[in-house]
């Protein structure tokens, strides 16, 4: 058997700022199998778009990836070169962001964009790639595939325009996607048509994607497995029906109750107390310690690791600690 | 004093800005509308649907090209602009951006100082301490007043956003998308706050969202717009439950649903049409998914009653009112 697709193990990403070291993701793991979507889920600052970028290894100085490791189809990606990597980027995996305005060149036109990424990755080019991106458009729903080579970004509609990113993103045939708030901004009815667009190419693809939201009903309408993040960790694991039905960790269970229910008044909305702790100064112990209203005394002096609970779940919390679970890991372990 | 406990109503407001080539850009057209003393309305819709023109008309930000707006039986456009001035502290709005609607310049005291002195509150001292008040009414510190906004989260701001409302004591309060730059932990603690003062001063509002499980949580009524026009109006939960306009039934399968089955959902083909070429009959007859008649294509419809407080705009949703 073939092992995952995507397979992250313990990732340290941090940032070095004046006020001193952010950080941003410590001890992420997480696998991807083929053909399999899994949502990385979590509020502002909580670490998931720098999990993604560090996968593409696109953080910057002062930036740094300071630990675990990255393996695509069993390769260590940080091990690679910087040509090795241009390689990949866009061709094995490809990328998708939130905001395609900013994302697509303004100065040229979408078909110079499809095709210069073809051209790139040594799939086509000349009049073969131009067929190509007629081709890609007209699978992606947009009409008049043809005229909208010439167009240009700012002559396009949001909804469009995303349909081109995500054109481009599997012009080169990608095994993985990782797409950053794909629809975010976007009102429900294109959000639906263009979600509804990624479970088609994942289907006839079976493309693998990484789907980075802070929208739970994203995750629950469109991921198979989820991994929730909180202050750079991930705090729980599991099929997203588990997820949504029983969540386990206090921030989940907080998370879910704050989501208003369309059309349930009975199901009031509760907000967590307090705010997200400063990663450059974070507290001892647990994360979300000072939020959680089953805080006990321990949980303000170390890390819970992320203990297995059943089949395919793991929960980084003392209340689900197995009870023959050796002495508390600490924090990087 | 009117006695029938309707604060605001709107009739047949229109808004059209003039746009190149002497276009007309409807954004809002032909809506009337009216909310109760302590009502909360919730007006959903996508982007440009004229929602926050809406809005910003219903408070007089911006002046209607035709219709009437009536505050407490007075007609806001028959009167002088000093006593409409003397009106406005009644009708406040809370805006989306918590970064762009506060001045960077101002502490926050200042900011919610200023609406208390243009309504005459005087001596240092008991301006201070009203601001005090506000602050804790939104769970800010008040030892916090001397801090500039940037120095507060976007959480904090939408809440100094709103003691600013409350320093004018008004009757209605028009939110504009005050959640939706939150985290929904976030977002939670703000309709709290909101509710909560809701409730406290019998505030009546209208809570404009693209966010329809939002709205649903915190209005009485619904008014779901469509370029320009209301399509569909009526109590919240019948509005959710009992969708009748064919755009709000396929808005509503489209909501990504969290804890319970999701329904289909019915996407509707293509972008919603610029208001500057809004399209003739019935706005939504080129992505209407239903058989149509010629009506459809020919005559705009009208808002009628098709249930007990329930009205749509569609010449295909029978009435069940009438038998």
């Amino acid at each position: 058997m073939k092992g995952p697709l995507l397979q992250v193990q313990d990732l340290h990403t941090r940032f070095e700022t004046y006020r001193g070291t952010l950080r941003a993701v410590e001890g992420v793991s997480l696998r991807v199998a083929r053909g399999e979507i899994v949502a990385l889920v979590g509020e502002s600052g909580c670490g998931k778009s720098v999990t993604a970028l560090s996968i593409m290894r696109l953080i910057r100085a002062p930036g740094k990836i300071t630990g675990g490791r990255v393996f695509l189809d069993g390769e260590d990606l940080l091990a690679k070169s910087e040509a090795e990597m241009r390689d990949i980027r866009g061709g094995r995996i490809a990328m998708v962001f939130q905001d395609p305005l900013s994302t697509l060149n303004p100065t040229f036109t979408v078909e110079s964009q499809i095709t210069e990424t073809l051209r790139v990755h040594g799939v086509a080019s000349g009049a073969e790639a131009r067929s190509r991106a007629v081709e890609l458009l007209e699978a992606m729903g947009i009409p008049a595939a043809k005229d909208r080579l010439r167009s240009y970004p700012h002559e396009l509609s949001g909804g469009m325009r995303q349909r081109v990113m995500i054109a481009i993103a599997v012009s080169c045939q990608p095994e993985l996607l990782i797409a950053d708030e794909p629809t975010t901004g976007l009102d429900v009815t294109l959000q639906a048509q263009i979600m509804d667009l990624l479970a088609s190419i994942k289907q006839e693809r079976g493309l693998a994607t990484v789907l980075i939201t802070h929208d739970l009903g994203v995750v629950a309408q469109f991921a198979e497995r989820a991994a929730v993040m909180y202050a750079g960790q991930i705090v729980e694991e599991c099929p997203v029906s588990q997820l949504m039905a029983e969540p386990l960790h206090p921030y989940t269970r907080g998370l879910l109750r704050c989501v208003p229910r369309l059309g349930r008044p009975d199901v009031p909305i509760s907000p967590i107390d307090g705010v997200v702790p400063d990663l450059v100064n974070l507290p001892d112990g647990c994360r979300f310690a000072p939020r959680c209203p089953a805080a006990m005394e321990r949980c303000g002096q170390a890390i819970p690791r992320l203990y297995p609970v059943g089949g395919e779940r793991t929960v980084r919390c003392y209340l689900h600690e197995p009870p023959d679970a050796p002495a508390t890991a600490r924090e990087g372990d | 004093m009117s006695g029938d406990g309707i604060l605001i109503r709107a009739d047949h407001v229109t808004k059209h800005f003039p746009a190149e080539r002497r276009r007309v850009l409807r954004a809002v057209d032909d809506v009337s509308l009216e909310i109760a003393r302590a009502e909360t309305l919730g007006l959903v819709g996508e982007s440009g649907c004229g929602k926050t023109t809406l809005g910003k008309l219903l408070c007089l930000l911006d002046e209607p090209t035709a219709g009437k707006i009536w505050l407490d039986g007075i007609d806001l456009l028959g009167i002088a602009p000093n006593e409409l001035r003397a009106l406005r502290p009644r009708m406040q709005m809370i805006f989306q951006d918590p970064f762009s609607s506060l001045n960077p310049h101002k502490t926050i005291e200042q900011i919610i100082a200023l609406p208390l002195r243009i309504r005459g509150l005087q001596g240092r001292e008991r301006i201070r301490q009203r601001v005090d008040e506000l602050l804790a009414m939104v769970g800010l510190d008040p030892s916090q007043a001397r801090r500039f906004p940037h120095q507060f989260s976007g959480g904090q701001r939408q809440r100094i956003g709103i003691a600013r409302a409350l320093a004018c004591e008004p009757e209605l309060i028009i939110a504009d998308e005050p959640v939706a730059s939150l985290d929904v932990s976030i977002q939670a603690q703000i309709l709290q706050v909101l509710r909560d003062l809701q409730t406290r001063f019998h505030l009546a509002a209208i809570f404009i969202s693209h966010d329809i499980s939002v709205v649903s949580h915190v209005s009485q009524r619904i008014a779901v717009m469509y370029l320009g026009k209301v399509v569909e109006l009526g109590p919240a939960q019948q509005v959710i439950h009992d969708p009748k306009h064919p755009y709000t039934r396929a808005l509503l399968s489209a909501v990504p649903r969290v804890g319970e089955a999701q329904p289909t959902p019915t996407l509707l083909p293509g972008d919603i049409p610029s208001p500057l070429a809004v399209p003739t009959g019935c706005r939504f007859h080129t992505r209407c998914y239903l058989d149509q008649i010629a009506e459809c294509q020919s005559d705009e419809p009208a808002l009628r009653e098709v249930a007990n407080g329930h009205f749509a705009a569609c010449h295909l949703v029978r009435s069940s009112t009438a038998d």
